[in-house]
């Protein structure tokens, strides 16, 4: 016999469906156990979503993509000539960097320059071709304008 | 003490983080060969899940290309190493999701015609009974909205906890788990509607 005329309680629909223990708290797994051996419709329901999910679970895999597109990605890349951008930076902003991180990690990708390290995060964002601002941990720490000629900083005003 | 150093198996999984993490760093700093690695771990079920999400293997490779490229764009841009699965989720789930509505896709129509078409085909080919529930279940699968079977589909082929599913679609756990709940009962319904229909035609394809 088929459950689909089966409808839970409406309390307990979305309790129903976990799947995970982080799912519900201690309190919510026993009150849910409590429910499910008291209302027999819920219970066959609850197993229902089980079976539903190992079911889901099972469905056979799908075949992988046979390799990344490394030419795409290199590409991308090399559209992003950042090492020729921070040798145009003045001295003073790459010294700034460096100040805030021991070792920096540069990555310009799409007009961004992304500089890291192990505690730190700084963040330059390319705004068109007219400034660029900084970020810092998600506040702004200065703000250069104009700063970008075709793409490339040439002088950096720090506010 | 901490937990890790009481429990071997828990320094294991941490130190795998750590490794990981270290991975996602180095492939945020541009490295190609890092960015592999994490292809390679993620690239089968990325494939897999876009793929159902979807209902097509080619689209759903397409997307996972797209997916794995826009990874690379976006990863100098991300901010926790450690919530890396649960963003590229998000990722190829947006990508998924633009796809559908960019293409306007008619789950409906499609699903009813591949319905019937799928009972009359197993019913004369006599498929084996696995077969049979994996169409099935692709088949109750797209009756759902494009956001319940990405629920789903995360909660039972990624593995995600509630809250890491409301990570992956940016969404409250409150809503997930007003998604996750729906989506469950749909699917259930839906299921077993598809059941019973083939149920009743292999009857009248049996009778005299």
């Amino acid at each position: 016999m088929k459950n689909s005329m089966l409808r839970p309680c409406a309390d307990w629909v979305e309790r129903l469906a976990v799947r995970y223990p982080d799912d519900l708290s201690y309190v919510e797994r026993v009150a849910l156990n409590e429910h499910l051996a008291s209302c027999p419709t819920c219970a066959a329901i609850h197993s229902a979503y089980q079976v539903m999910g190992a079911r889901i679970y099972s469905l056979p895999p799908v075949e992988p993509l046979p390799a990344l597109p490394y030419r795409l990605l290199q590409r991308e890349q090399c559209a992003a000539p950042y090492v020729e951008q921070l040798k145009t930076m003045s001295p003073g902003i790459l010294f700034r960097l460096k100040s805030f991180s021991e070792k920096i990690v540069k990555h310009l990708h799409q007009g961004m320059i992304y500089a890291r390290s192990d505690d730190h995060h700084l963040y330059a964002f390319c705004n068109g071709n007219s400034s660029i601002l900084w970020k810092y941990k998600e506040s702004h720490v200065f703000f250069s304008s104009p700063a970008v000629k075709n793409g490339v900083a040439h002088r950096m005003f720090v506010v | 003490m901490s937990h890790s150093a009481r429990d071997p198996a828990a320094a294991l999984v941490l130190t795998d983080t750590l490794w990981f993490v270290e991975v996602v760093r180095d492939a945020q700093a541009g490295n190609l060969s890092a960015f592999d690695t994490l292809f390679r771990y993620y690239n089968a079920r990325i494939c897999t899940y876009l793929t159902r999400l979807v209902g097509n293997d080619e689209e759903g490779h397409d997307l996972a290309q797209e997916t794995f490229i826009k990874v690379w764009r976006a990863l100098p841009g991300m901010h926790d190493e450690s919530r890396f699965e649960t963003w590229l989720y998000r990722i190829a789930t947006n990508t998924a999701i633009d796809q559908l509505r960019r293409r306007k896709f008619r789950w409906p129509l499609r699903k009813n015609h591949e319905a019937d078409d799928t009972s009359e085909r197993t019913c004369v080919a006599g498929p084996e009974e696995q077969v049979e529930e994996a169409e099935l279940v692709k088949l109750a699968l797209a009756q759902l909205s494009p956001q319940y079977r990405a629920c789903l589909l995360l909660q039972h082929v990624a593995g995600f906890t509630q809250r890491e599913i409301a990570q992956s679609l940016n969404l409250s756990e409150k809503s997930i788990s007003i998604y996750v709940g729906r989506g469950s009962e749909q699917f259930r319904q839906a299921y077993e509607r598809l059941e019973n229909g083939l149920d009743a035609t292999k009857k009248r394809r049996l009778a005299p």
